[in-house]
C-alpha cells in the first residue's frame, strides 16, 4: 500500500474509532487487520438503489402503464486483498452471499463507516482502486459523499477515469436535489421524451459547443426531469464549469 | 510470397485463348511456354487509373487534380505472374512506377491491354484464391477491354470460388459501359449467397448514375427481398452522390421503421449536404414515430454541423 493511502485510512480509522465505543474495532481496523484474500461486506443501500447484482440503478423508470418496484435491498462489497493492498473493489446489490466461500465476511456493518473508508479510499488511492471505490461510497445509506467526490472530480492529479466517475456522481445528486426541490409530481409533456433526447444529442457535440447549451438548459429550464437530464450529461463531460454548477446546486 | 497452389495451368489458359486465328504469339502463348519463374509484362491501363505506392486507385479526372491524388501517377499496368510446373501460383498488380532492374524471369515487354485483358479473365476462371481475385483486378484496370461480360458470367458460375465471384461483382461496378447496370440489376437477389447480393447492391451504388438511384429504390421497397438486403439498397444509395432527393422520396414510400431508420442514418452521414441536414431537422422537428424522431434527433448530436447546436437548444426550449 502507498504511503499516502495508508497514512489516510489509519488517520480515518483513528478518528472512527475516537467516535467508536471503547474497545470495539473500527471498520478499518477490521479491514486493515484482515488476512489477503476476500473481504466481504454488507451495508445499507441509499434509497431508490434498485436492481440485482452488479447490474443496478438509481433512476426511478416509469410510463403509465408501468412501474418499476424497488425492494429495499442492502449493498454488498468484496474486497480482494494482497500483500496488504486493496487490489479489487466489486459492489452488488440484493442477492446473497454464496455459501462456503473463504472470504472473511465482516457481516453488517455501518453505511456511514462504509461511506467513509470507500471514500477515503477513492481519495488515496489510484487507478482502478480509486474509480471502484466511489460507486459503493456514493449508493450507501443516508451519508452525504459530494463534496468528496467534488473534491476528487477537480483533482488535476486523478486519473480521468476517476475523475470522470467522481463527477458523474455528482451530477446525478446535483440532479436529485433539483427534483427533490421541484417537489410536484412532474407535468404531463409529449415532448418531454423528445427534449431529453435532444439534450442526449447535445452532449455528444464537441465540448465547447455543448457545455454552453447543457448549463444554460440545466439552470433554467422550465421542467426539472429536463434539467436533471442535462446535469446527468454535464456530470459526463467532466467540465469545470459543470463542476461548479454542481456545486452551486447543492450548496443551496 | 507464393499463397496457395492455383488448381488451373498457364498452359490450359493458352490452350483456352488458341482458339484466337491470328498466326502471331498471344500473351497467352508466349505464357504457356514457361514452366516455372517469374513472367512480367505491362499494359496499357485504362482512362482514369493511377497508382500511388502499393495503392491503385480508379480517379476521376477532376479528382486528379485534386491535392489529395497528386501523387497518383497514371501510368502502365505492371503485372507479375509467378509459375510452379506451369501453373500460376502468385500474381501481383502495379500500376505505374517501373520493374526493379535484376529481377530476373521473364519480360513479355508492354503487350496490347486487350490481349492481356483476355489472359487474365481466362485464367481468372480456372484459378482460385488470390490469384484469381488479382487477375480479375488487374483485368479490370486494362485499356479498351470489355470486361463486364466475362465478370457477370465469372459472377455467376457456381463453380467459381465465392471470393473470386465477388472481386468480379466488385469490378463490374466499376465498368464505364452504362449497360453493366442492366446486367447487374438482373444479378439482384440472384445468389443464394447474402454476401454476394449485397455485393451487387455496392457494385450497383459504385457506378452510380440516375438510374442506379432508381433501382436501388425500387430494391428497397421491394417487399419480396430480404429485410438485410433492402437496408443494403437504402445504405448504397445513402453512399451515392447527390442521392438526397431520392433518399427523401424513398423515406415517403417506406413503410417498415427498420428501413426508415436506414434513410435517417444516410442523412447523417451526408458530408455538407444542405438538403440532407434540414430532412434530419424536419424529422426530429415532427415526425410523429417517436422512435424515428429519436434517431433524427440522435444523429442531429453525431453530425459536424453548426446548425446543429442551434436547432436542439430550440427544440429543448420550445
Amino acid at each position: 500500500m502507498n504511503n499516502e493511502r495508508r497514512a489516510a485510512i489509519v488517520m480515518l480509522g483513528a478518528m472512527m474509532l475516537s467516535a467508536a465505543p471503547s474497545q470495539a474495532q473500527t471498520l478499518v481496523e477490521r479491514i486493515e487487520g484482515a488476512p489477503d484474500g476476500k473481504v466481504r461486506m454488507t451495508f445499507a443501500a441509499r434509497p431508490g438503489t434498485c436492481g440485482i447484482g452488479e447490474s443496478f440503478t438509481t433512476h426511478r423508470h416509469q410510463d403509465e402503464d408501468w412501474e418499476w418496484v424497488c425492494d429495499p435491498s442492502p449493498l454488498r462489497v468484496v474486497l480482494t486483498k494482497e500483500d496488504g493492498d486493496v487490489t479489487r473493489i466489486r459492489t452488488f446489490v440484493g442477492g446473497q452471499w454464496r455459501e462456503g466461500s473463504t472470504a472473511l465476511d465482516l457481516g453488517t456493518v455501518p453505511a456511514r463507516e462504509a461511506a467513509e473508508y470507500f471514500v477515503t479510499l477513492a481519495e488515496h488511492s489510484h487507478g482502478h482502486i480509486s474509480r471502484d471505490a466511489i460507486r459503493p461510497a456514493t449508493l450507501a445509506d443516508s451519508v452525504l459523499v459530494w463534496p468528496a467526490l467534488l473534491r476528487i472530480a477537480r483533482d488535476d492529479s486523478r486519473g480521468r477515469d476517476t475523475k470522470r466517475a467522481a463527477a458523474r456522481w455528482v451530477g446525478i445528486a446535483a440532479g436529485d436535489v433539483v427534483m427533490e426541490r421541484t417537489g410536484a409530481a412532474p407535468v404531463e409533456d409529449p415532448e418531454r421524451e423528445a427534449r431529453e433526447q435532444a439534450v442526449f444529442a447535445l452532449s455528444r457535440l464537441p465540448r465547447d459547443q455543448a457545455v454552453p447549451e447543457l448549463l444554460e438548459v440545466a439552470r433554467t429550464h422550465r421542467d426539472p426531469q429536463v434539467r436533471k437530464r442535462a446535469l446527468f450529461w454535464l456530470g459526463e463531460t467532466g467540465d469545470h464549469r459543470a463542476l461548479d454548477l454542481f456545486e452551486e446546486l447543492l450548496r443551496r | 510470397m507464393i499463397e496457395g497452389i492455383a488448381r488451373g495451368t498457364a498452359a490450359a489458359v493458352a490452350a483456352a485463348v488458341l482458339v484466337c486465328p491470328v498466326k502471331a504469339q498471344t500473351v497467352a502463348d508466349r505464357i504457356g511456354e514457361i514452366r516455372d519463374g517469374a513472367v512480367r509484362m505491362s499494359f496499357a491501363a485504362r482512362d482514369g487509373v493511377c497508382g500511388r505506392g502499393d495503392r491503385t486507385r480508379i480517379v476521376s479526372r477532376t479528382k486528379r487534380s485534386d491535392e489529395r491524388w497528386s501523387g497518383c501517377d497514371a501510368g502502365l499496368i505492371r503485372v507479375a505472374l509467378y509459375l510452379v510446373d506451369g501453373t500460376v501460383v502468385d500474381l501481383e498488380t502495379h500500376v505505374g512506377g517501373r520493374w526493379r532492374s535484376g529481377g530476373g524471369g521473364v519480360d513479355l515487354g508492354t503487350v496490347p491491354a486487350l490481349e492481356a485483358a483476355d489472359y487474365l479473365m481466362t485464367l481468372a476462371a480456372v484459378v482460385d484464391s488470390d490469384p484469381g481475385k488479382e487477375a480479375v483486378f488487374a483485368a479490370s484496370l486494362a485499356d479498351s477491354a470489355t470486361v463486364w461480360p466475362e465478370l457477370e458470367r465469372l459472377a455467376r458460375d457456381r463453380s467459381r470460388p465465392e471470393e473470386i465471384r465477388r472481386q468480379a461483382i466488385f469490378w463490374m461496378g466499376h465498368a464505364v459501359d452504362d449497360d453493366v447496370v442492366d446486367a447487374l440489376t438482373g444479378m439482384l437477389g440472384a445468389f443464394s449467397s447474402d454476401r454476394l447480393n449485397e455485393h451487387v447492391v455496392m457494385a450497383l451504388s459504385q457506378h452510380g448514375g440516375p438510374r442506379v438511384a432508381d433501382v436501388l429504390q425500387d430494391l428497397a421497397v421491394d417487399e419480396t427481398a430480404s429485410v438485410a438486403l433492402r437496408g443494403r439498397a437504402v445504405f448504397w444509395l445513402g453512399q451515392m452522390k447527390e442521392s438526397t432527393p431520392a433518399l427523401i422520396e424513398l423515406y415517403d414510400r417506406l413503410e417498415s421503421t427498420e428501413l426508415r431508420e436506414r434513410v435517417i442514418f444516410a442523412y447523417a452521414h451526408k458530408r455538407n449536404d444542405e438538403d440532407a441536414m434540414e430532412e434530419l431537422m424536419a424529422l426530429a422537428r415532427s415526425e410523429t414515430n417517436g422512435e424515428l424522431r429519436g434517431k433524427a434527433i440522435f444523429w442531429l448530436g453525431q453530425v459536424r454541423d453548426p446548425r446543429a447546436v442551434q436547432f436542439l437548444a430550440e427544440l429543448i426550449n420550445r
